[in-house]
């Protein structure tokens, strides 16, 4: 009896699971999207060559659809072949069995190609430990920062942070504990073996499958006696994504990514199933560990592709139901609106139309001198009747160089000097800001700017510009390791700091590069000077040539990372200088540009400013790159630079979006609100009330952007909004969100209060003057919104100040409304 | 879904086996989960009625689980609450949560309550356990929880390992008469004659790997330390008469390291991965005292002169001194450890007590044992007797010359230094051919090293003139599989005309580092 239930019950089971193999097959193409129609087929390569057993290599294969547009399907086709020479496995990787020639057919629907094979060898090779098992050891994440790679390792064993060191990692496999990690006698009881796949308890779980590919790869390695080829391979020296930029169109389509390793010796292999992948933005696409990338939904995602120590990546651009949409030719300024708007049309995105001048005015003062306009100015820009597009260059080129400018710009620098009395003393931040004050106003060229700062030697008193040097200085000793982080940083928008322990985990700087970097600034000495707290910058020649490694314990000679240094003369600080600041080096006027840019537009073309790398790309190369020729071509003039931006039709954008681009963040088709910085909110309170803040220290009535660094202060309200120590190069030192504090300060704070119940302040002026409250209230509006009120608001308002106990509370009521508006403490 | 597959399936009535396949033929979408929950749900009914003659093995059903989701936190060297998964009877005993299950009541079981749940709160950082895994377990524990386990020790009446490449030499040593040298190979200790010239015996045990080879000083007993890693460490104790096999006795979860044996014989001490040092007692063949003063894997172990202390050192760089019959630390050797890289060997003078000590930071450190002066600030490092100059690469071996006059140092990048102790000064660097150095034993009466490692070689090195005197592979290779050419490629070696060959010795092997 329970036997026949048994087979029964087993038929039930087979029968129902064949029943829903087939629905769910059915059923895969409507989870997913619908293959459109096709009309024809292709591979990429075209052909293949295949060298050697394990000269393994898949294709992409791409339909042509009705709408005139390629789609990948590479993993859709079926893949045949008419005789034996190759080998076609489950993911449809190619292998080589037999030397020959041999054709593959791919087939797709009703269409298909045929893929030509050239199978050269089939030889087998040793196991490579830098070719095969490095690789290996990655992609199982045993070299994980949170694994083996960390610090200090895992559990006694400790790996290189994925894999930068592969003579240390075989030191560690072989060497470590007299070999106790693998077993020549018996590989598959090798420790390394049985620890990935659980065959002895792993806290890391189990990360490799017993008949795996890395699992033979290891075992193989074992075998053949655990040899090293650290010294006599080379590593791979380039990697290729294809494709590296692709357009998917709409949210559930896909795209195979292939992953093709160069070697120095001209080899090549396929390593799509051993490199690593992450998406930029998931939301947008994801990527699964096999290199296959799904569209989620409209949106641009960077999929970085890591193998070994190099980073590759794929721009992948869903495009997204966009059906309706037609480009409207849009003006163009000058270059920077044309290179806009090519990523526009890419992207399916129109640019909004132009801001108000009222917007503009507000917006440009507040970019260029950090402080709004007064009422009088507002009301002369409005009421000119110039040619607005004319009317607003000739406000750029007037404010452009005013005192207020330079303020806010020395500021600005001040900020990312690090001009901190804590570095450089109370004399130090004046004098420091003296010197950049006068920079900013003879406009210095950015790059004897910075070279100024990098050769200055001799008292940070009597030669200002060395007080750059204090910030990379710890109690009188300078530190090379800090000058290296905070130059490439601040001057290259590289972050170099990951490179200190190990190679940059997301780029290809290495640690080598770090105190390779270092050794220019070995021989800065800090020595203290007659005066009190007077220090003295000098070329310490008792210091030999370079700073230590601390794996070797060596003094490393003194490189540059890339490109090429002069050699090291008198002062090594001068080779780094002329190699730092060359109009060759790729990331000097790139930064600098980049970053100047995100002060207008509120966003790098790369961001964060100041942290380009590969795996980081700018949202408009072009652009970018354009900027950066013409400020080179400029001679690095940041004044030229500025005016380019702001005059563009991209800066003059309205922040009032349309149908096409209101979900755009990235391509600047429409301006962004940026809550004020700490000092102009402060300084567009004065200006609004008329009530000039008091700081201590500092002569009455000057601009918080005035201040000399972070140690004066108003009660804390600068530190609340966000205003930077100036104990770092970042610019995320400087803060500028929004919080439930920030509300509240404003509303109850005594800040804004006092300011508004200033006796000497714009309201208490104004109705001392008798003026009528339609008039009162154009002037509040101009003072705080810089423009004019509605109708609407205007009767509201005035209804509002003549019910009002007397016209004074009645007008600050509605100052105090304003000044917590988001128009007001918004840049828009 | 192929004939074979369909076949074991109905053969097998395994639940996974069932899902491997469903896994095979379709991806990961929704209805796939729907098709999982109602086959699982089908199964288990039918089950009920079906298949409840089949009993689930722990062995075979339960112990796989087990191992892949729960032994990584729930193992020997990490039990994180207390709970070790890795055999039956640890599971029975359960962990600070109380015991894992009640046999036969399911639903009392713990292990059951933590599995299941939505979700459930073990696996705790990992996927959760398939619906007909945790019905495994369900049923296995209503089946009454047996244990199936075979016994494994019948394992280790083992045929003599075959070779087609040399392992590792990780530990050598000289009888006490120097007529025989003991080399470790894999699951065994080989016995030659000291000049290599031939094989004498092979001793077969259950250890894959040999850390410490010991020759009581009345060279009635040797003593063979070692362990099969991430599994269980052994001491073994052979009659060196009959070359027969004493007693065995396990000892951690893990290989033990860096054992030694007290001067009067009775006591055997040696570290051990868990951060503890052992003693054994070679009479009772019974732990003696454990010392758990360490913060990492304890490598190193010595006796005082007098045999009244023991000396303790590893990856945590402390060097320990305890008392032997108290079991009580006494002091810290190398107060100002701070800065010094993991200790990997210790060996003790052979007359003084003195301790010479080295690892990572390639700098070979003697210091007194007993300290003589009181410690106090800026006075803390007062028991160094000598740092000697910093090596090549990372110390694996340290040894003592007979006298007490001359010490061995080999490092990792493949050389062996001799140093007089006196001075500290550099007598000779024996080339190892780059290979790792892992072992060195002098001769005990003659002035002659010998020294093992990576490659797997023996090499005799004659240290007046540091000449190499000979060279042999201590293991039997398979050769039909193995030998070739390499003798003439390696030739550089110019004592290779005196390799006092066995049949077995042909193959040297080059270029592994």
């Amino acid at each position: 009896m329970k036997a026949s239930l048994s087979i029964l019950g087993i038929l039930l089971v087979l029968i129902l699971n064949l029943y829903f193999n087939v629905s769910v097959n059915s059923d895969q193409t409507a989870v997913n999207i619908e293959i459109p129609k096709i009309t024809k087929l292709k591979s990429m390569p075209e052909a293949l060559v295949l060298e050697g057993k394990h000269d393994v290599r898949r294709v992409l294969v791409s339909g042509l659809t009705l709408g005139g547009y390629w789609i990948d399907l590479s993993n859709e086709p079926s893949f045949t072949t008419t005789d034996t020479k190759v080998r076609i496995d489950s993911d449809g990787y190619i292998h080589p069995v037999a030397v020959g020639r041999t054709t593959v057919k791919v087939t797709f629907r009703r269409h298909s190609i045929d893929l030509p094979v050239n199978i050269k060898s089939v030889d087998t090779q040793p196991v490579s430990f830098v070719r095969d098992v490095m690789p290996a050891i990655s992609r199982a994440g045993c070299n994980a920062g949170t694994c083996h790679g960390a610090a200090k390792g895992k559990n006694g064993f400790q790996l290189s942070l994925r894999g930068y060191d592969a003579h240390l990692d075989y030191q560690t496999l072989v060497t470590d504990l007299s070999g106790r990690r693998f077993n020549r006698a018996r590989p598959a009881q090798s420790l390394m073996l049985l620890k990935p796949t659980q065959g002895v308890p792993h806290g890391g779980g189990q990360v490799m499958e017993a008949d795996s590919r890395h699992y033979e790869i290891f075992h193989q390695w074992i075998a053949e006696g655990v040899k090293s080829d650290v010294v006599t391979t080379e590593k791979v020296s380039r990697l290729e994504v294809i494709p590296n930029a692709t357009e998917i169109h709409l949210p559930g389509m896909e795209q195979q990514l292939r992953v093709i390793a160069h070697y120095p010796d001209g080899t090549s292999r396929d390593v799509t199933r051993d490199a690593i992948y992450s998406s930029s933005l998931p939301d947008a696409a994801t990527v699964s560990d096999s290199g296959f990338v799904t569209a989620v939904r409209r949106g641009e995602a960077v999929i970085l592709v890591r193998y070994e120590s190099l980073y590759s990546t794929s721009e992948i651009i869903v495009i997204g139901d966009r059906s309706g949409f037609k480009w409207a030719e849009v003006s163009q300024y000058n270059y920077i609106d044309g290179l806009v708007y090519d990523k526009l049309k890419r992207v399916r995105v129109l640019p909004s139309d132009l801001c108000t001048d009222a917007e503009f005015i507000r917006r440009l003062y507040l970019d260029l001198t950090g402080v709004p306009p007064t009422p009088d100015q507002v009301q002369a820009f409005l009421a000119d009747h110039e040619d607005s597009r004319k009317k607003r260059e000739g406000l750029i080129d007037y404010l452009i160089g005013q005192p207020e400018y330079i303020e806010y710009w020395t500021h600005k620098w001040a900020d990312l000097l690090q001009s901190n009395r804590k570095f450089l003393g109370e004399k130090g931040v004046w004098l420091f800001r003296k010197w950049i004050y006068d920079s900013v106003a003879e406009n210095k060229p950015y790059d004897t700017f910075v070279r100024d700062l990098l050769m200055a030697s001799g008292s940070a008193y009597q030669n200002p510009a060395a007080n750059y040097h204090l910030a990379s200085t710890d109690k009188t000793i300078y530190q090379p390791d800090v000058a290296v982080e905070n130059v490439t940083q601040l001057f290259l928008g590289i972050r170099f700091a990951c490179a200190k322990c190990h190679d940059h985990p997301f780029e290809k700087w290495t640690q080598n590069q770090y105190y390779e970097l270092g050794s220019y600034f070995s021989e800065v000495g800090v020595k203290k000077g007659q005066l009190p707290d007077e220090q003295i910058i000098y070329n310490n020649y008792s210091v030999n040539g370079g700073v230590k490694h601390p794996k070797t314990g060596t003094i490393v000679p003194a490189n540059v990372p890339f490109g090429s240094a002069d050699k090291i003369g008198d002062d090594p600080r001068e080779s780094i200088t002329n190699w730092l600041v060359s109009k060759d080096n790729p990331w000097f006027a790139k930064s600098m540009v980049n970053r100047v840019w995100s002060y207008f537009l509120g966003r790098g073309i790369v961001e964060p400013v100041d942290d380009i790398r590969s795996s980081n790309p700018p949202s408009n190369a072009k652009l970018l790159d354009a900027l950066t020729e013409d400020f080179i071509e400029n001679g690095f003039d940041l004044r030229h630079l500025m005016r380019t931006i702001t005059t563009s039709r991209t800066y003059q954008q309205s922040i009032k979006t349309n149908r096409w681009n209101q979900e755009d963040e990235i391509n600047f088709a429409h301006a962004t609100a940026r809550r004020l910085t700490a000092e102009q909110i402060l300084d567009a309170v004065s200006v609004a009330t008329g009530s000039q803040p008091k700081f201590s220290g500092v002569p009455k009535g000057s601009r918080a952007v005035q201040l000399p660094d972070s140690n004066l202060d108003d009660g804390g309200f600068l530190k609340l909004f966000g205003r930077p120590e100036r104990e770092s190069v970042c610019e995320c030192e400087r803060t500028t969100q929004v919080s439930l504090s920030h509300a509240l300060n404003l509303i109850n704070g005594p800040t804004i209060a006092n300011a508004i119940i200033d006796p000497q302040g714009r309201i208490v002026q104004l109705t001392e003057k008798k003026i009528d409250n339609r008039t009162l209230v154009e002037e509040v509006y101009l003072a705080t919104l810089c423009r004019v009120p509605s109708e609407t608001e205007s009767g509201k308002a005035v209804d509002y100040i003549s019910k009002a106990d007397s016209q004074v509370e009645g007008a600050q009521d509605l100052l105090w409304a304003l000044i917590n508006s988001p128009s007001f403490l918004f840049n828009r | 879904m192929s004939c074979n597959q369909i076949s074991k399936f109905l053969r097998g009535s395994s639940f996974l086996l069932m899902l491997d396949i469903l896994k095979m033929n379709l991806k990961l979408t929704l209805v796939y989960c729907i098709q999982c929950f109602i086959t699982v749900f089908l199964t288990i009914l039918i089950g009920h009625f079906a298949w409840s003659d089949s009993p689930i093995s722990y062995y075979q059903d339960i112990q796989p689980i087990l191992q892949r989701s729960c032994q990584g936190c729930h193992q020997p060297s990490q039990a994180d609450g207390d709970l070790i998964l890795t055999s039956y009877e640890d599971l029975r005993r359960g962990g600070t949560a109380g015991a894992a299950f009640i046999a036969g009541q399911p639903d009392q079981s713990l292990i059951l309550d933590l599995i299941s749940g939505d979700p459930p709160s073990m696996p705790m950082d990992g996927d959760p356990l398939a619906p007909a895994e945790i019905e495994l377990v369900r049923r296995w524990i209503a089946e009454g929880a047996v244990n199936d386990t075979p016994n494994m020790d019948t394992d280790s009446a083992i045929a003599p390992p075959q070779y087609t490449i040399p392992p590792v030499i990780s530990s050598l040593t000289y009888s006490p008469d120097g007529d025989i040298i003991a080399v470790s190979g894999y699951r065994e200790v080989l016995l030659h004659k000291s000049d290599g010239s031939q094989l004498l015996a092979r001793l077969l045990g259950k250890s894959d790997r040999i850390e410490s080879i010991i020759y009581a000083s009345d060279s009635k007993m040797l003593i063979i330390v070692g362990g099969t890693p991430a599994k269980f460490g052994e001491v073994q104790m052979w009659d060196t008469a009959t070359n027969k096999l004493i007693h065995s006795l396990e000892s951690t979860y893990d290989t033990i390291y860096g054992a030694s044996l007290s001067p009067d014989n009775k006591f055997l001490a040696f570290g051990c991965t868990d951060k503890t040092a052992r003693i054994v007692s070679i009479l009772d063949k019974k732990e003696f005292l454990r010392f758990d003063n360490h913060s990492d894997w304890v490598l190193g172990t010595l006796f005082t002169t007098d045999g009244s202390h023991f000396v303790t050192g590893g990856r945590d760089t402390a060097l320990k001194l305890t008392e032997l019959k108290s079991g009580s630390f006494i002091d810290d050797i190398n107060a100002s450890n701070k800065g010094l890289g993991a200790i990997h060997t210790i060996v003790r003078h052979p007359k003084l007590d003195q301790v010479l000590s080295g690892g990572a930071d390639r700098i070979p450190r003697l210091y007194r044992i007993f300290r003589q002066k009181r410690r106090d600030v800026g006075n803390t490092d007062f028991n160094l007797i000598r740092a000697f100059e910093r090596q090549s690469d990372v110390i694996n071996a340290v040894a003592f010359s007979p006298d007490g006059s001359q010490i061995a140092v080999g490092a990792v990048g493949g050389e062996v230094r001799i140093y007089k102790v006196a001075d500290g000064s550099l007598i000779m660097t024996l080339d190892a051919d780059s290979t790792a150095v892992f072992t060195i034993a002098f001769h005990p009466n003659k002035n002659q090293v010998a020294i093992g490692g990576f490659d797997g070689q023996v090499r005799i090195f004659n240290l007046g003139s540091g000449e190499l005197m000979g060279e042999f592979i201590p293991v039997p290779l398979d050769s039909a599989l193995t030998r070739v050419k390499k003798v003439e490629e390696v030739g550089t070696v110019k004592a290779k005309d005196i390799i006092k060959a066995t049949s077995e010795i042909k193959l040297v092997v080059s270029g592994m580092t």
